[in-house]
């Protein structure tokens, strides 16, 4: 098929999967007694009430999104954005704790993410570990260990609930648009993702990767080191991640809480954002704008129109869902053939 | 006489607009053999898949029987007697024989209590005996090959579908292939049968077909009464002249040199010395499977090598990134191995040329510059650079694959069964350009299970036996009776 009739075809089903998931969120809706039309209407302009909301969601998911979508292009199913994110966010209010700026917490937040994933991936090249195991395992490692320095070394002793805030030198700046402010980190975000773009689709390293993930006969009969960029596409995941949980903690949170609330999910919607994107970086930036407004849309629906959150979040998984399905399917028809 | 089945003026468009069969009509009649000719892209795979129910007719219809028939998928047109071995055989491979036989059995409908007994039945007819608890994986693509006309055979087929069905078969293999074909006319199958080796028409058709850039251009020929250069003719036009070498001798420069060589893939191989100079081609000859595999894999580099040296191009014991570096090409025989079928024409064409060196950017006109300079150069035809490799038909993947690396202009070639799939005037063409290569100073290893191809074109062939060279002979002496010799193991 051209580039043309399947970018159309693509289109149709995503608008079709689209309009269904809108018809089930109507029908639940409803089903709670609530104007079904103005509820969805509600959730899909959240960006009218919290723009600033949607923006850091939208950032954030792109990030992660792109860090599951990296590794595919290698062959691997990376679940370890969750981590990763936590980590560079940890990381980074750790470094702007001691240091202040923007320099050493970034960096240092990147590179923690980028260690992470890059242990798994190695863990899989070398001793055939499975990634997808090794990264849930050690998203939970991460996790208890934020918790753990969230309540002891990095707490805020007049706020027990929450850690120490970013010094006002690591903060980064927002951006006004209008009447309206939002997080500078939106720009950064589209920024890495088109780069990651042009680094897929325009280069012969890109090019080499895909390949790699592709048909591991072939490169290696090329001279390409499969392992290699196995390793360096879960490598530049982490990356990826941990410069969201960075840039997160520094361009919007400034803290994390207690139960690590401002910290959790983005990794895991992350998966759904990918699959949304089609694994395309470019796409992935709608996809994740649109998750992040159904997201901060659910958040509404209570407050508004007395249907519980539960509902809200509900209607925002079968959306998600059906859009995924079927880059899903090709995900999992391609792990099969390995 | 009655066809089993006649396809009637069938149209097909593919979704992106090529045109690949326009009004192409076709009788396989029961106990005959129909061969279908045509250049690469004439569309015979596709009128056969079309038969087969795989994929559906723009326009046209299907009479079974004489009457009209509709397949919604390939299990209906197998429960309707219609089988289909394609180049490469589709059997599950972690499944046992066994297993593949019920899997399709039971999409053909037949009970699992017939199964043996029909499979006995189907044995006796074709002469075929294939291990059923052997798991596939294991077994050499004849053997699957076989395994796959028996099941069908054994299914009930009433019409065979070979699509280039000796691509992987040895001569020995041919002759087999060709008693089974006899015996299920004997008992009224009708054998559709595409090839582009003329030798095998004559041994084996009844009637031949030509298609010609998706239309009949003869049909229902009697093959005994025309000559394989007229069949050609029909099939391509004007053939090109057959390639000669201006044998002017090798050079003095070595570009590939083993000595005492061992490695180990499927089997060991070991090989105690072999030469190629600039300017000459070295055949090595061969049954396929006979270390040939290990052999090449040793010399790019990406089968472990044991002991002993391999020097490309003054490269001792090179990786294949430095294999090629040093101004060498690799043309791999399985091309359905050596290319990413849903990536573009284009990625291919450009990670085949630039993967161990290039530019860094390869920006869209980058690539589509590439792909016009090569397609043009070699006459590859393809709707555009991003379709999918996988539309490309099979020759025209296979002059993909070898023109990415004759793009290199390498001054040491290891090419393996480089016209595999390749129609007359365009295997000649290609035998062509390898001729040239070594006449301007390249030096060229040529692997082919093709025993012409290597006469043709070899200065001097070594023949592989069971991992050994078992013999090299200068170019004067190189008959097949005595490489035949040689491949049986004779030293
Ligand atoms: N899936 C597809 N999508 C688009 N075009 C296709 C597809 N399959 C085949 N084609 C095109 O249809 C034409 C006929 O292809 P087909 O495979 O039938 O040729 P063929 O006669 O079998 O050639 P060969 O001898 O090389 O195998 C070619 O131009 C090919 O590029
Ligand atoms: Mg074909």
């Amino acid at each position: 098929m051209s580039l043309r009739s399947r970018i159309a075809s693509e289109t149709a089903i995503v608008l079709a999967t689209l309009a269904a998931g809108l018809a089930v969120g109507a029908a639940v809706a409803a089903g709670f007694h609530a104007p079904p039309l103005r509820v969805m209407a509600t959730m899909l302009t959240s960006w009218r009430s919290l723009p600033d909301v949607v923006a850091e969601y939208s950032a954030m998911l792109a990030l992660t999104g792109a860090a599951f979508a990296v590794p595919v292009y290698a062959g691997l199913f990376n679940i370890g954005a969750e981590g990763s994110f936590q980590l560079g966010a940890l990381v980074a209010l750790w470094a702007a704790l001691k240091w202040g700026g923007l320099a050493a917490p970034i960096a240092l937040g990147v590179a923690a993410g980028a260690l992470l994933s890059g242990l798994a991936g190695w863990l899989r090249v070398r001793l055939s570990v499975n990634e997808v195991l090794s990264t849930i395992m050690l998203n939970w490692i991460v996790y208890w260990l934020l918790l753990y320095l969230v309540a002891t070394k990095l707490e805020d002793p007049y706020n027990p609930q929450r850690t120490l805030e970013v010094p006002r030198s690591s903060r980064l700046p927002w951006i006004t648009i209008g009447s309206t402010q939002i997080p500078s980190t939106i720009v950064i975000a589209a920024a890495v993702l088109a780069v990651l773009w042009v680094f897929l689709r325009m280069t012969r390293w890109g090019l080499a990767l895909r390949f790699a993930g592709a048909n591991e006969w072939t490169s290696r009969t090329r001279g390409v080191n499969v392992g290699l960029y196995r390793v360096a596409s879960m490598a530049v995941a982490g990356l990826l991640a941990g410069l969201a949980g960075a840039i997160h903690i520094l361009g919007y949170s400034h803290a994390i809480d207690v139960i690590g609330g401002a910290v959790k999910g983005f990794g895991y919607n992350g998966i759904g954002v990918a699959l949304m994107g089609r694994n395309d970086p470019l796409a992935i930036i709608p996809a994740a704008v649109l998750f992040a407004t159904l997201l901060t849309g659910s958040s509404l629906v209570e407050p508004i129109y007395g249907v519980p959150k539960e509902a809200g979040d509900f209607i925002v998984g079968v959306i998600v869902v059906l859009l995924a399905v079927p880059e899903a399917f090709r995900l999992l028809s391609r792990l099969r053939r390995r | 006489m009655e066809p089993v089945v006649e396809l009637r003026g069938i149209v097909k468009v593919y979704p992106d607009g090529v045109r690949a069969l326009d009004g192409v009509s076709l009788r396989l009649y029961p106990g005959r053999v129909h061969a279908v000719l045509g250049e690469n892209g004439a569309g015979k795979t596709t009128l056969m898949r079309i038969l087969y129910g795989e994929i559906k007719p723009t326009r046209g219809e299907l009479l079974l029987d004489g009457r009209p028939a509709r397949f919604r998928g390939t299990r209906d047109a197998i429960r309707r007697g219609i089988a289909m071995i394609y180049q490469h055989p589709r059997l599950v491979p972690t499944l046992t024989v066994w297993e593949n036989v019920l899997l399709y059995f039971a999409s053909a409908g037949v009970p699992e209590g017939e199964a043996e007994e029909r499979l006995e039945e189907a044995r006796r007819i074709t002469g075929f005996d294939v291990p059923l608890d052997a798991r596939v994986e294991d077994l050499p693509l004849g053997a699957r090959q076989r395994a796959e006309i028996l099941r069908s055979i054994a299914a009930g087929a009433r019409v065979l579908i070979l699509d280039e069905p000796t691509t992987n078969l040895t001569p020995q293999e041919f002759e087999g292939l060709a008693r089974a074909i006899e015996g299920a006319k004997r008992e009224g199958l009708a054998v559709a049968y595409i090839t582009h080796r003329l030798p095998e028409v004559k041994a084996i058709a009844d009637l031949v077909t030509v298609l010609r850039r998706g239309r009949v251009v003869a049909s229902e020929l009697d093959p005994r009464g025309a000559s394989e250069e007229e069949l050609a003719r029909l099939m391509v036009g004007e053939l090109p002249p057959r390639p000669s070498r201006s044998r002017g001798g090798p050079g003095d420069r070595v570009v590939l040199s083993i000595e005492g060589l061992r490695a180990r893939g499927r089997m060991e191989v070991f090989v105690e010395r072999l030469e190629v100079r600039e300017g000459e081609v070295l055949g090595l000859a061969g049954v396929e499977g006979n270390g040939q595999e290990e052999l090449v894999g040793a010399i790019v580099g990406y089968t472990p090598r044991l002991s002993g040296r391999v020097v490309v191009l003054g490269r001792v014991n090179p990786t294949p990134r430095e294999y090629y570096r040093a101004g060498a090409a690799y043309i791999p025989g399985d091309r359905s191995k050596a290319l990413v079928l849903h990536f573009s024409v284009a990625e291919n064409l450009a990670f085949l040329r630039y993967a161990h060196e290039g530019p860094a950017l390869l920006t869209f006109s980058r690539l589509a510059r590439l792909y016009r300079e090569v397609a043009g150069e070699y006459g590859i035809v393809a709707e555009s650079p991003w379709a999918p490799a996988g539309s490309l038909s099979g020759g025209n993947q296979q002059k993909l694959l070898a023109a990415s690396q004759l793009h290199m202009r390498p001054r040491f070639l290891l090419a393996v069964n480089p016209t595999r799939g390749l129609d007359v005037a365009t295997t000649r063409y290609v035998r062509g350009l390898i001729a040239r290569l070594a006449d301007e100073g390249a030096g060229v290893m040529l692997v082919s299970s093709d025993l012409d191809e290597i006469i043709e074109l070899s200065d001097r062939v070594a023949v592989i036996s069971r991992g050994r060279i078992t013999g090299i002979l200068p170019a004067g002496k190189a008959t097949p009776e005595r490489i035949g010799l040689l491949m049986g193991g004779a030293a």
